[in-house]
């Protein structure tokens, strides 16, 4: 094929277009693409007539950490607040019932904090399970939180949900050793969980702490505490490798 | 509204982008990314990929976005160019590692739809409904197998069970046909 007839260049811009230009032609095209203003037109022209077949394809949301990962790895701070996700929460109206709820708890967690000693890394475990024994009626939570919104939630505290965490009834916000996290409680396979994020948290090691017929762990992550939680202490290390599989601070 | 569904807003905003602006960027994302993830599930077909390559693309978005003028054409297939380049690399580096690429099929939901049916929306839509339908069944066929699927010549022949020199004249043919319908 004469590479400078106007007729094959036509074509060859079309097949790049197209994608069925592979390998060294492909290549040798995107050079010749970068030298010559009229085969970039081409190009162009190509890419507004084959484009209109995407004009069929159906948008898909994609998850929120893929926003959450580009604006890491751009290292972008003031956009952070354009985004939707963080918008779609905010209107939610599950989340702010469960933000009025958790705001109603705050004072009981607030007195359990400040009456504590210190606030050392092997406090975490304990601060962490007594919580949970002071919100006892987010246990009781019945309403199944949609898996989008506990991937939003998590998002805005860098978290990622790495697999299916089951079913949630309750995600809310919680103030833990000063800290504010994301509260969930989840239905695993060996029993009901509580899940607590804590971004910015750290431990240097799992730690575990029990109270009042609930044990808990907490685990060091990149960003931050996770906490687990259970009422059946036998099926904790169970419970805590199901949330570990799940979840992945970014 | 231009061919791929943008307008001037579009424009406006990765123009913002090429001049450092975050807020825009940010916005651009939240307008353009669930068409750009549409197309590139259309092409990966596995969620993961597309994920990993729709962070890839706005990340080039971001850095390259002062090379785009709104003078060479519309922001949205100016994205659509990145994101569909950016999956067939994909794709190709990608494909001699799996056994079987249509495995996790099944686990995307089926909301990108089929050409002929959706494909009704405007008058433009139906110009090329008409003109894909003028192309004759081997030659549509490979036309759309070769821009929804990224697949390259042997791949369609093996596909469509054609000699690999018919294939390649079938995508010359449908192109040319495209053309001469669609306009300049």
């Amino acid at each position: 094929m004469n590479r400078r007839h106007p007729e094959c260049l036509e074509l060859l811009a079309g097949e790049y277009v197209m994608g069925t230009l592979r390998g060294t032609a492909r290549r040798r095209f995107e050079r010749m693409l970068r030298q010559d203003d009229e085969l970039g037109r081409r190009v162009s022209d190509w890419e507004a007539r084959l484009g209109r077949l995407t004009d069929s394809v159906a948008p898909v949301e994609p998850p929120p950490w893929v926003w959450a990962r580009i604006e890491r790895s751009l290292d972008l701070g003031r956009a952070r607040e354009a985004i939707a996700p963080r918008a779609s929460l905010w209107n939610s109206a599950p989340f702010w019932r469960s933000l009025a709820m958790a705001a109603t708890l705050l004072l009981a967690v607030f007195t359990a904090i400040v009456s504590r000693p210190g606030g050392q890394s092997e406090d975490w475990a304990k601060a962490v399970v007594a919580h949970v024994i002071e919100d006892r009626q987010a246990l009781e939570a019945r309403q199944s939180v949609p898996p989008g919104q506990v991937a939003g939630a998590l998002a805005h505290v860098n978290v990622r949900l790495t697999g299916d965490l089951g079913e949630t009834t309750f995600l809310g916000y919680c103030l833990v050793e000063g800290r504010l996290g994301i509260h969930l409680v989840v239905n695993t396979p060996y029993g009901r969980a509580t899940v607590i994020v804590l971004p910015g948290g750290a431990v240097r090691a799992p730690d575990r702490h029990s109270a009042d017929g609930f044990t808990g762990i907490v685990l060091p992550g990149k960003g931050g505490v996770t906490g687990v939680v259970t009422d059946s202490p036998a099926a904790l290390p169970e419970v805590e490798a199901y949330v570990k599989d799940r979840l992945g601070w970014l | 509204m231009g061919p791929f569904g943008g307008d001037g807003d579009t424009d406006a905003l990765l123009t913002a982008c090429g001049q450092g602006d975050e807020a825009a960027f940010a916005r651009l994302y939240r307008v353009t990314a669930p068409k750009l993830f549409g197309v590139l599930l259309r092409i990966l077909r596995r969620e993961d990929w597309a994920q990993e390559v729709l962070q890839e693309v706005y990340v080039t978005v971001w850095q390259h976005a002062g090379e785009y003028t709104a003078s060479r054409g519309a922001a949205m297939a100016w994205l659509t160019r990145i994101a569909r380049n950016r999956a067939l690399d994909w794709w190709r580096r990608s494909r001699n590692e799996i056994a079987d690429p249509d495995a996790d099929l099944a686990s995307i939901p089926d909301d990108a739809p089929h050409v002929e049916t959706t494909l009704a929306a405007d008058q433009d839509a139906r110009r090329l409904q008409d003109c894909l339908a003028r192309l004759g069944e081997r030659q549509r066929r490979a036309v759309q197998m070769a821009y929804f699927e990224g697949l390259s010549h042997s791949e369609l022949a093996a596909r469509l069970e054609a000699p690999i020199g018919s294939v390649k004249t079938w995508i010359r043919r449908g192109l040319l046909a495209l053309k001469e319908c669609l306009g300049p």
